[in-house]
């Protein structure tokens, strides 16, 4: 299957209470997620991400529009479509019952989903390793603390394999250590080992530009853009700059090949280089490949580049960011 | 303490109160005709059993109709004052707002005291229709005086006294999400030895020692001589005879006892719940971990 | 008036273990008289805080980090009475708090615990709002009028009549916020300012705290995950651990004892172990963080080291070696989460 997760033209309205008001919270989301990707979703508050999860997990119906998990549609084959995917959400109590300790929570969770017991047995085993449970393990639900509920949560995703996992803010509320130890699991061992494909939500540049192969900007319901990381960077106007200060003045020839890159403007002085560019990254690996050949060390260097956060303003925003 | 300003919080409190009560209308007005249809069954017992039982109820005023209605009138009132307390902190607890609630620079205790004034006036509203329905389907009784307001109000500070030490075993004793030892034991004997259904006549020389246990007993007898019988009757109670003897009523012998009842168990549930909030202060299970 | 507003000197506290007889036991639920006998038996005790002693001083906005479960919510619960420790002194503005917490609760005010923050879901959000006016012992007039304004200022006016259960998640952090500013108190305690906010409304917060606390003239004990959030708002730094504080100070200070030296950042295409066993090995190598992508391997490495020019240049040359791809090539100065990675974090990420 070349898609796992298929959405067609998604639209959910909520009708507020009181007032009797229609909210349209999607407006019409269409995106196909590959086998293995790691997908990820970013947005502002209220822009519909969680609604968005909610209705690809099967628990919410969208009012027009068809998605596909795993190749089952939704609504026709929703028993089948819901025991290919698992939603966790991130940093939050939901996902635990109160009066029974962690172990058997996950135990719970993992024989609902229909997995044998010694091979669960073994997958806790493992994911206590792995997050450090062992301290928690016999502990209530109820008095753990932030950090211990948001780790068995998300010990969670080690024991159920199913096809498609659905994170909402995996990271939320973990201290950056930690944080970057689930970003490692993901993807070293759930998107690598287990070739599971993510889809997840996250408001962190950062860990988006470090996790995703692909991310979708969702903005007041609507899917404003969807690419890789590298491509949405090139949709605001700034330019990337790398400036390399070199021991000794380059030669006439380095300069002419430097001049031949893909670069928007060029500053030399002296033994100090300064490149504007669109593809930093296709600039960097030529651009000190040619340095190493001539045999010239770096004296200094600086790199400047787009954050996806500057993405984010400005397609929330919709500052241009001046060119220099 | 700046008693304006904290009552004003008490009308937040009734407010959000009324809110939840009021929020599934439909609910809201099945209660009220469970209300009726409850008083109709009494009336259609009382109506077929009364004249069989009248002759134990003489101290009482003979009519069984009027006996159960006072007598579950009391009780309604009285169960909201056994419960009221406990249920406000589990409410905040379960809703996790305990810990906010807490942190704000206002006494628990009378925040507990505050929250429980809600359900109060709830079953009071309940307790109203319940009584102009009964009036309706024919009871009678002797015009309210201050004694059996007194009387009343006695038996109620008793119980939410009781009430309060209910409160405290959510702390002290971690007895939460289910019923606590006071209200359990309370209960029981309150419906089987305190005279609700039937006069306490009925029921062996031993028993009525255990009926002294709650104040129920003592509010039920009190407020069915006063308003149905005499005030001055023979003694229904072990402890009666000694004020009899002594040429008092037993209507007095109730008051008494009521008022050393809540005498002792107020100053005692105050202590126990703010030593159960210290409890919970210290092993941090005020609330759910964060 | 001291300098301090608090004052937290050699706190102790640690929680019981409670023994467990099948679900629900820890909470009395059923088996009440088994639970009594039985549950009243501890199990031993786990030390949250072990001897924590700091200073904040007034209109400082000072931050306190950590991992998880090292003891930060306890220890903001014990300044916020909400906890009473075992062995030591807390001052709140000159009151102490653990004889004195009505007192003491008087002069601050904890935002963003709970929940819902600690909001009731049958009450309008404007409602919840004046209750906790009320309960800071404004009057009604007053009461009304402030929420109105704090529900203005986290742009939640249009909300005001919901209930809280309708609110986004992002809406919700907003509302605890609200609940922070809404009385006048000369201590805020606020956990996790921006936890779940995307990062324009969080910078709209923290740019609020900045300027409106600082010109109101609030201390701001804050806790948060966000180590550029911490660099960016506080004063201060405590960095706490384990139940025992392990750094204290300005970023900078932070940065200049933990960090000597700076950052060289490279992201690389085919970066295999041998390549990378061979970087670890560079001396004058501090810490290295290595964070790996799906899919040809890219790895983005943050090297923190005490000769920044020799170390790029001997990684380039290792990684030329080994026939890696070079995406991006900086050199930079430390941030604060460098400086938490490197105290808490494990050797060579």
């Amino acid at each position: 299957m070349r898609y796992m997760v298929i959405v067609n033209n998604l639209v959910k309205r909520f009708k507020k209470e009181k007032s009797k008001e229609i909210v349209e919270a999607l407006k019409g989301i269409s995106f196909k997620v590959r086998k293995g990707e790691i997908f990820a979703i970013m947005g502002p508050n209220g822009a519909g991400k969680t609604t968005l999860l909610k209705i690809l997990s099967c628990v919410i119906r969208p009012d027009e529009g068809e998605a596909w998990i795993n190749g089952y549609h939704i609504i026709k084959e929703r028993s089948k479509a819901k025991a290919s995917c698992n939603l966790i959400i991130g940093g939050s109590w939901l996902g635990l019952h109160y009066a029974y300790t962690v172990k058997e929570n996950l135990m719970f969770f993992g024989r609902l989903y229909g997995i044998p017991k010694e091979v669960l047995l073994k997958r806790i085993e493992f994911a206590t390793e792995l997050l450090d449970l062992k301290n928690i393990l016999n502990k209530e639900a109820i008095f753990l603390s932030t950090g211990e509920m948001h780790k068995a949560i998300l010990a969670k995703m080690l024991l159920i394999k199913t096809p498609v996992l659905l994170l909402d803010e995996p990271t939320r509320s973990l201290d950056p250590v930690l944080a970057n130890k689930v970003r490692a699991i993901l993807t070293n061992i759930i998107s690598k080992e287990y070739k599971i494909t993510i889809l997840m939500t996250s408001h962190q540049a950062v860990e988006v530009e470090t996790l995703a192969d692909r991310v979708a900007f969702l903005n007041k319901g609507k899917i404003i853009a969807c690419d890789t990381p590298s491509n949405l960077k090139k949709k605001i106007r700034k330019l990337e700059k790398i400036s390399i200060k070199l021991n000794r003045v380059p030669s006439e020839k380095l300069i002419s090949k430097i001049k031949k890159l893909d670069i928007e403007k060029l500053n030399l002085n002296d033994e100090l280089i300064e490149i504007y560019t669109r593809e930093l990254e296709y600039i960097t690996p030529n651009l000190i490949e040619l340095i190493k050949k001539e045999d010239l060390k770096i004296v200094s260097l600086s790199s400047e580049r787009i954050s996806l956060e500057d993405v984010f303003k400005f397609l929330v925003e919709g500052e241009c960011y001046e060119s220099i | 303490m700046n008693l304006f300003k904290d009552l004003r919080i008490v009308y937040y409190f009734i407010k959000r109160y009324f809110r939840v009560w009021t929020y599934f209308k439909v609910n809201f007005v099945l209660e009220l005709i469970q209300v009726v249809i409850d008083l109709a069954t009494m009336a259609i017992i009382a109506s077929a059993a009364g004249k069989y039982i009248s002759y134990m109820l003489k101290a009482y005023g003979g009519d069984y109709f009027a006996f159960i209605v006072l007598g579950l009138v009391c009780n309604q009132l009285l169960s909201v004052a056994l419960t009221a307390p406990r249920s406000a902190i589990e409410d905040a607890f379960w809703g996790r707002r305990i810990e906010i609630l807490f942190s704000s620079p206002v006494n628990p205790t009378f925040l507990v005291a505050a929250f429980s004034i809600g359900p109060i006036v709830r079953e009071s509203v309940k307790t109203l229709i319940y009584l102009l329905t009964a009036i309706l389907l024919g009871l009678s009784t002797k015009p309210l005086n201050i004694l059996s307001t007194v009387v009343f109000f006695t038996g109620f500070l008793a119980c939410m006294g009781i009430g309060l030490i209910s409160a405290s075993t959510l702390y002290l004793l971690e007895a939460k999400g289910g019923s606590d030892p006071v209200n359990w034991i309370v209960s029981i004997v309150a419906r089987l030895l305190s005279g609700l259904y039937y006069p306490l006549n009925i029921l062996p020389e031993w028993c009525r020692w255990l009926s002294l246990i709650v104040p129920h007993t003592y509010v039920f007898d009190a407020e069915r001589r006063i308003l149905l019988g005499s005030v001055s009757g023979e003694s229904s109670l072990p402890i009666h005879s000694v004020f009899v003897a002594l040429g008092f009523s037993p209507v007095l012998a109730d008051l008494v006892l009521l008022a050393i009842y809540a005498g002792v168990v107020l100053p005692l549930s105050y202590y126990l719940i703010r030593k159960g909030f210290e409890k919970a202060l210290r092993d941090g299970r005020l609330s759910w971990w964060s | 008036m001291s300098k301090d507003i608090v004052i937290v000197n050699n706190v102790y506290k640690s929680y019981p273990k409670y023994k467990r007889f099948g679900p629900g036991t820890c909470l009395g639920q059923a088996h009440w008289i088994l639970a009594t006998i039985f549950r009243m038996r501890k199990e031993g005790v786990v030390e949250a805080l072990k001897g924590v002693s700091f200073r904040v001083k007034r209109k400082e906005i000072f931050a306190i980090v950590g991992p998880n479960g090292a003891g930060k919510t306890t220890l903001v619960k014990c300044i916020g009475a909400l906890l009473l420790p075992d062995k030591g002194y807390i001052e709140v503005d000159g009151v102490n708090v653990v004889e004195e917490p009505l007192k003491a609760k008087k002069r601050m005010n904890l935002v963003g615990s709970g929940y819902w923050g600690g909001f009731d879901w049958s009450l309008s959000l404007e409602e919840n709002l004046q209750l906790f006016a009320l309960l800071y012992g404004y009057d009604f007039k007053e009461a009304k009028r402030r929420a109105k304004e704090v529900l203005d200022i986290v742009g939640l006016s249009h909300k005001a009549k919901d209930n809280p259960t309708k609110l986004s998640s992002g809406e919700r952090q907003r509302l605890a916020l609200a609940k922070g500013f809404i009385a006048d108190v000369p201590l805020y305690l606020i956990d996790e300012p921006t936890v779940g906010l995307d990062p324009v409304f969080a910078k709209q917060i923290r740019d609020y705290i900045k300027t409106e606390m600082k010109k109101r003239g609030i201390t701001v004990i804050f806790t948060t995950h966000f180590m550029h959030e911490a660099e960016y708002l506080a004063d201060r730094i405590a960095i706490i651990k384990d139940g025992k504080i392990i750094a204290l100070g300005t970023a900078d200070e932070l940065k200049a004892k933990f960090t000597r030296g700076k950052v060289v950042e490279i992201k690389a295409y085919n970066v295999y172990e041998d390549a990378l066993n061979k970087i670890k090995s560079i001396e004058d190598i501090i810490h290295i963080d290595v964070f790996h992508r799906s899919y040809g391997a890219e790895t983005l490495l943050r090297i923190l080291t005490r000769n920044p020019l020799e170390t790029l240049n001997n990684v380039l040359d290792i990684l030329l070696m080994y026939s890696s791809t070079i995406l991006y090539a900086n050199i930079s100065e430390p941030t604060l989460e460098d400086v938490y990675r490197a105290i808490v974090g494990e050797e060579y990420g």
